[in-house]
């Protein structure tokens, strides 16, 4: 048998058990038991963060999302604030409507690119260092913000890759501090 | 019947003096002319708000009656729209009754097309098995087996979904010792009404060493009452030789003298020993071979199989043991 004592490997989880010990019969059959919930799926239960795929979906449709919102917030405040005294409602709500969509669809792209390349870098860094740590996220937020500003120039691209890097630390390090502090 | 023929005369030519004095009136004022397309609109908008509140009853009475039940309900109806006048009607009670079933054909018929529709669909549905024969026929060598039908979720193993951790499917504490050890003495039988696509990744990583010898999944089962049962009567195997067991065995088999109830099983049960608790119980089945389950099943009705049979081993040992010291007491 398999599971019998003595070709047991891991016999520090287990513990053992005899169904046959209320019965006066001489079977002796000894099962080893886990103590602990025993997982079918390995692979599944030593999953400790999202995978490259979902990272991915993850930051670009948030990224998307969040500019598509702020965009479009901030587009239709600068509409209503455009609005003229002899323009009819027809023509304030056309305004209004034209500068939500058009800034909030720019914005929108731009940190959907943002959080793809984001997410791409880090992936690869988890990869290749073999670990997921404060660094892999600030050393991804440095490269996502200098390829985001790399045809502007190379002044324009350090400056970006700065604020990527302290901004993708400062996420991860508040990220961490909300989770111990706030009791959610 | 005369005196009927006679009304509708009168009333088509009620309605043709209408038309007249309508067309009479037509090119004169106007106005009228202007009146006409806020009339045709309360028509279109009378239609769609009768269709759609038509369509909106019957997706309900499909959410919340069965075919059976709309039937019953509306059978009273459907007969009183169908008119037949009585030998001491009146004239006056004869055109009332006319009346009444005319108004109310068109319900009628909606309602007798939407059951037709409706039983057109139910029974057209993949309710049954996929065939009458799930498992292939028994050896020769092994008509004394007894086929022993496992359940899957909550009796074998567990799953369950955290926004946490996702997915996580546990093994139910002793299965791999269950399995192993029964195989020697039972065909293995796992039948589910999970769908092939789950089944088949779960047990291949439960059995790594093929004590399942065949799989039924969510096609095998009989859809009824909006539930999928186990039909152990399709199993192509003789019906007293068969046992189910599953944490939920009553509810979800069709045939519950066959079945074995065992305590339904979540990750967070960690001592749970129920598995290897019925080791016993199904070993001695498999040794005494019983010619017909059936009755055994039923004598263990109400009962937790396990603890009632080791009861009922030190009783039978007792009662041996007592014979034993009276034949020594005459001797």
């Amino acid at each position: 048998m398999a599971d019998s004592s003595s070709n047991s490997k891991d016999h520090h989880n287990t513990r053992v058990y005899h169904p046959y010990q209320d019965l006066n019969v001489p079977i002796q059959k000894l099962y080893n038991l886990p103590t602990a919930p025993e997982h079918l799926f390995p692979e599944e239960a030593a999953r400790t963060h999202r995978s490259w795929g979902d990272n991915l979906q993850y930051y670009t449709g948030s990224g998307y999302l969040a500019g598509a919102l702020i965009g479009a917030a901030r587009g239709t405040v600068q509409g209503l604030r455009e609005a003229e005294s002899g323009d009819s409602l027809k023509i304030r709500l056309n305004r209004v409507l034209n500068s939500g969509g058009h800034a909030g669809r720019r914005l929108g792209n731009s940190l959907g690119v943002v959080g793809l390349i984001f997410a791409g870098l880090e992936s690869g860094m988890t990869y290749l260092r073999g670990t997921d740590d404060l660094v892999n996220s600030a050393v991804a937020g440095l490269g996502t913000g200098t390829l985001f500003r790399a045809a502007a120039g190379p002044r324009s691209a350090a400056i970006a890759g700065a604020i990527g890097g302290i901004a993708a630390a400062a996420a991860v390090s508040g990220k961490q501090a909300l989770k111990r502090y706030v009791p959610i | 019947m005369s005196l009927g023929i006679l009304r509708s005369r009168a009333i088509s030519l009620a309605s043709k003096r209408f038309l007249c004095t309508n067309a009479a009136s037509a090119p004169l004022p106007p106005p009228p002319s202007a009146a006409s397309p806020s009339r045709w609109n309360f028509l279109k908008y009378a239609v769609v708000g009768a269709l759609t509140g038509g369509t909106a009853f019957a997706g309900y009475a499909s959410y919340a009656y069965s075919l059976e039940e709309v039937e019953e309900k509306t059978r009273s109806f459907r007969e009183s729209a169908k008119y037949a006048a009585g030998d001491g009607a009146t004239a006056l009670d004869k055109f009332q009754g006319l009346l009444y079933s005319t108004a109310m054909t068109v319900p009628a018929k909606a309602v007798e097309l939407y059951l037709d529709a409706r039983r057109l669909i139910e029974e057209q549905s993949y309710t049954e098995p996929y065939t009458d024969k799930l498992l292939p026929d028994l050896l020769p060598q092994e008509q004394h087996v007894f086929t022993l039908v496992l359940d899957l979720n909550e009796t074998l193993i567990h799953y369950i979904w955290t926004r946490d951790t996702g997915w996580q499917t546990f093994k139910r504490p002793g299965v791999d010792a269950f399995l192993e050890h029964l195989a020697q003495f039972y065909e293995i039988v796992v039948y589910t009404d999970e769908q092939n696509m789950f089944v088949d990744p779960v047990i291949e990583r439960l059995d790594t060493k093929h004590c399942i010898r065949y799989r039924l999944s969510r096609p095998a089962t009989k859809y009824q009452d909006g539930k999928h049962f186990r039909d152990l009567s399709k199993l192509n195997r003789n019906p007293g030789k068969v046992l189910y067991l599953s944490g939920h065995a009553l509810e979800s088999c069709l045939q519950p003298e066959n079945c074995l109830p065992i305590k339904a099983w979540q990750q967070q049960d960690i001592d749970d020993t129920a598995l290897l608790d019925f080791i016993p119980f199904l070993e001695f089945v498999a040794r005494s071979s019983p010619p017909d389950i059936r009755p055994v099943l039923a004598s263990y009705q109400g009962c937790d199989i396990p603890s009632e049979f080791i009861r009922r081993s030190k009783e039978h040992q007792r009662r041996m043991q007592e014979q034993k010291n009276r034949g020594r007491f005459w001797k």
